[in-house]
């Protein structure tokens, strides 16, 4: 194997990006994703091939969701795919070259995005349970 | 692709260039891609299903299934089948490498992967077909 005795310019400190985007967030994505593996299949497998030949209706639909077990799997898998989804964007956003006051906005908007997006979906759900929304929207 | 020791020097020829892309660039690009595609998917996603799932009626969710069954959508489905084999399969090797296993053999495990992510696409394929020529469902066992 050939030494290297310079480095490529696309190697050198001013090409590289400054991936600055964490050691637990990159841990969390890892976790997520192998849960998300798991939580999808499940997903797939309850919505389309649980029943055979069942096709999808409110009904059906609110006759699972009325057990706390899948309102638990559900917000979990709803968690766990808008952290691992707009953590994803957010790498790929920190991997430009670009002003870190920009970059702070964006992980703030995606933040923003997400706790929205989960509170949405949750509202959603409980009334399964509960018979009545958190909020009304 | 042949490298000589001109093209080498040339400063487009970095892995950063995609004509230089060679496996694993390749897997590393399609990843953040397919990431980015069902990342929107799945917001969008979110908000459709649970704007129509309020009210007892369930009117809305009803009407919002029977177009979301429509052919456009379920080939739209089948793309996003694809996005979904392609990341969690080629996420699989990722998790891998960062446990430390198999990353002298990324090439031999990409193609592994994606023989089963084109196995499971064909299968997908099988199973909406019936539904986007319009036949009724077939009835299960």
């Amino acid at each position: 194997m050939a030494t290297i005795e310079k480095l490529p310019q696309y190697m050198s400190e001013a090409w590289l990006p400054k991936s600055n985007t964490g050691l637990w967030t990159w841990f969390i994505q890892r976790i997520t994703a192998a849960l998300l593996i798991i939580f999808i299949l499940a997903h797939f497998w309850v919505t389309h091939f649980a029943v055979p030949g069942e096709e999808i209706t409110f009904r059906g639909v609110s006759a699972r969701l009325q057990s706390p077990f899948f309102l638990v799997l559900d917000s979990l898998l709803l968690a766990t795919a808008i952290y691992h989804g707009l953590n994803g964007v957010r790498n790929v956003i920190y991997d430009f070259n670009m002003n870190p006051a920009i970059k702070k906005t964006v992980a703030w908007v995606l933040l923003v995005i997400g706790i929205v997006t989960f509170v949405y979906g949750l509202n959603a759900l409980v009334p399964f349970i509960t018979g009545r929304p958190i909020f009304p929207l | 692709m042949i490298r000589t020791a001109k093209t080498r020097e040339r400063s487009l020829n970095t892995p950063v260039w995609p004509m230089n892309y060679r496996t694993g660039m390749w897997a590393w690009t399609l990843h953040r891609i397919s990431g980015l595609a069902l990342s929107a998917y799945l917001i969008v996603h979110i908000i459709v299903i649970s704007s129509s799932a309020r009210g007892p009626s369930g009117v809305n969710f009803n009407s919002l299934l029977a177009t979301l069954t429509q052919p456009f959508f379920l080939v739209l489905d089948l793309l996003l089948w694809a996005a979904v084999l392609y990341h969690t399969l080629n996420g699989i090797r990722v998790l891998l490498f960062d446990a430390g296993i198999g990353v002298r053999r990324q090439k031999e495990i990409f193609w592994g992967l994606m023989a089963i992510a084109v196995l499971a696409w064909v299968g997908g394929i099988v199973l909406i077909f019936p539904f986007i020529a319009g036949r009724p469902p077939i009835p299960g066992p």
